[in-house]
């Protein structure tokens, strides 16, 4: 994913100097699913402008329309997604992935109820268009609708549970309302569906460690370590995580000698790893990386 | 109590905002208090003043884990306590994640709180997106809301925000260039520096 961003920078550098392959900026950026709504809303638009540009899009040019349409509502440039909703509609008349943009065009207005109508009339011919669904969604949290935004995505996991993009969505969601054991649950079904994922392993360790009691310290320590395992030892939260679940256990009231022993060496291990990454990479902060990892 | 931020603090905190604009961020405050009367009641001196100098920004998108905030603020402590002349954390800043929410909710409330059991008049500092947006005729208002511990240890909003000062009248105009040219793209807060240590969290470059 390194490699790709940089790419992406590379391109995006030209584009914005007036060089560069615009077309194929989108499309980078549209394979990696990043977020530069302004970017790509201004070369989109000028790109979609041009016909002689827009004719070498070639059957690209609706997704492209789709993308910038996209990108503008979320610089709340309304008329130029209007523009390219627009020339969607003339080219699909009844499409619900256009019905879809419809829709979203309303909400970044704020018009909810609007959106709403859009929405339930496509839903009453496709009850289970998951699109339309996570709009839905979407909306509930745009209006700060937490709880809602809890109901529909649990709805939406009764008929689609394995989409691991919502079970990551509702953890966030219950992170951000301190409901730490349904966040919890959340990353078990994730480990459930990738459990080769370092990400899940590290999000669920970091989940168990502010919920906190001992038996979590050592089970957030374990997927820490499993974490660094599967990210090939790199990542430096893991790394972290492991010397402050340790410490945490030594401190922790209710431990016995066993725990002690068990609090194998995995953190000392880490611990050599952080201070040499950080004599490499950061030696203005090693004494302080240094000094913390020693107490 | 008083409050007062540096041209420094604000400016660092609102480009960290403006940096991840569909997400919520937060970060450290680092100062300290001045004036008032000596001895340990100068918390409850209403002539003293809390200096905030600087901030540190720490993360972006999710708030509410422990395991990397404990971290954070060890090593910030550890770092101002050793480098900088009587600096110390004295508060936190939080920006929501939408445009139109004004609340001060419960993972700012929490972090607050922690911070206040080392310095009691400890101070939490919201975003406020509507001041945000009209910078230009700002003038000498600080673009965030001061949230500062009651009698009953809740957190409450001080009346017309008088309580905080800019400290350097220039803040909300050198903010606005800053904004016209893109400077928050240079911001890196504690997430970044996790996911790569070369990028320092002390943003020693940022205000060339």
């Amino acid at each position: 994913m390194g490699e790709g961003i940089t790419e992406v920078d590379r391109l995006e550098a030209l584009v914005d100097e007036g060089v560069g392959d615009v077309a194929r900026y989108l499309a980078l950026i549209r394979k990696l699913k990043l977020r530069r709504s302004s970017k790509v809303a201004k070369h989109g638009m000028e790109l979609l402008r041009n016909s002689s540009a827009r004719a070498k899009l070639g059957a690209d040019v609706w997704t492209v329309y789709e993308q910038v349409a996209i990108a503008a509502l979320d610089c709340q440039c309304l008329t130029a997604a209007k523009e390219c909703i627009g020339a969607l509609l003339k080219k699909f008349p009844d499409s619900t992935r256009v019905g879809r943009l419809e829709g979203m065009w309303f909400e970044a207005r704020g018009s909810w109820q609007q959106a709403e109508k859009v929405y339930a009339s496509i839903l009453e011919e496709h009850p289970t268009d998951a699109r339309i669904l996570k709009r839905k969604i979407a909306m509930a949290k745009a209006q700060g609708n937490l709880m809602g935004a809890v109901d529909e995505m649990n709805k939406y996991l009764e008929l689609f549970m394995a989409d691991h993009e919502c079970w990551k969505e509702l953890a966030d969601v219950y992170l951000a309302l301190q409901m730490y054991k349904q966040a919890a649950f959340c990353y078990e079904e994730l480990i459930l569906v990738q459990p080769a994922n370092a990400l899940f392993h590290l999000g669920y360790a970091e989940i168990l460690y502010t919920i906190g009691g001992l038996e979590n310290l050592k089970t957030a320590k374990k997927y820490y370590a499993s974490a660094i395992e599967l990210s090939g030892g790199k990542n430096m939260r893991a790394l972290y995580g492991v010397c402050l679940c340790a410490a945490g256990i030594n401190q922790a009231k209710g431990r016995n000698v066993k725990d002690e022993k068990e609090n194998s060496t995995v953190h000392t291990l880490a611990a050599d790893v952080i201070k040499r990454e950080y004599r490499l990479k950061a030696p203005k902060k090693a004494s302080l990386a240094a000094s913390i990892l020693e107490a | 109590m008083k409050y007062q931020i540096s041209q420094t603090a604000y400016v660092k905190l609102a480009l960290h905002a403006l940096k991840h604009r569909s997400a919520a961020v937060n970060g450290i405050l680092v100062g300290r208090v001045s004036g008032g009367g000596g001895g340990g009641g100068a918390e409850e001196d209403s002539a003293a003043t809390v200096s905030i100098v600087d901030c540190v920004p720490l993360f972006h998108g999710q708030l509410g884990l422990l395991p990397m905030l404990e971290l954070a603020l060890t090593q910030i402590e550890e770092y101002f306590s050793s480098h900088q002349e009587g600096l110390s954390i004295v508060g936190c800043y939080h920006a929501n994640e939408r445009f139109d929410d004004y609340d001060l909710s419960g993972i700012p409330r929490k972090i607050g709180d922690h911070i206040a059991r080392y310095f009691s008049s400890a101070c939490v500092l919201l975003l406020d997106n509507r001041l945000l947006e009209s910078l230009a005729k700002a003038g000498k208002k600080p673009a965030v809301q001061l949230f500062t511990r009651d009698s009953s240890r809740g957190w409450r909003s001080a009346p017309g925000s008088s309580d905080l000062v800019l400290a350097e009248s220039t803040a909300n105009e050198i903010l606005y260039d800053y904004i016209l040219e893109g400077r928050e793209q240079s911001v890196t807060d504690f997430d970044d520096h996790l996911d790569d240590i070369s990028k320092d969290w002390l943003n020693p470059g940022l205000f060339d």
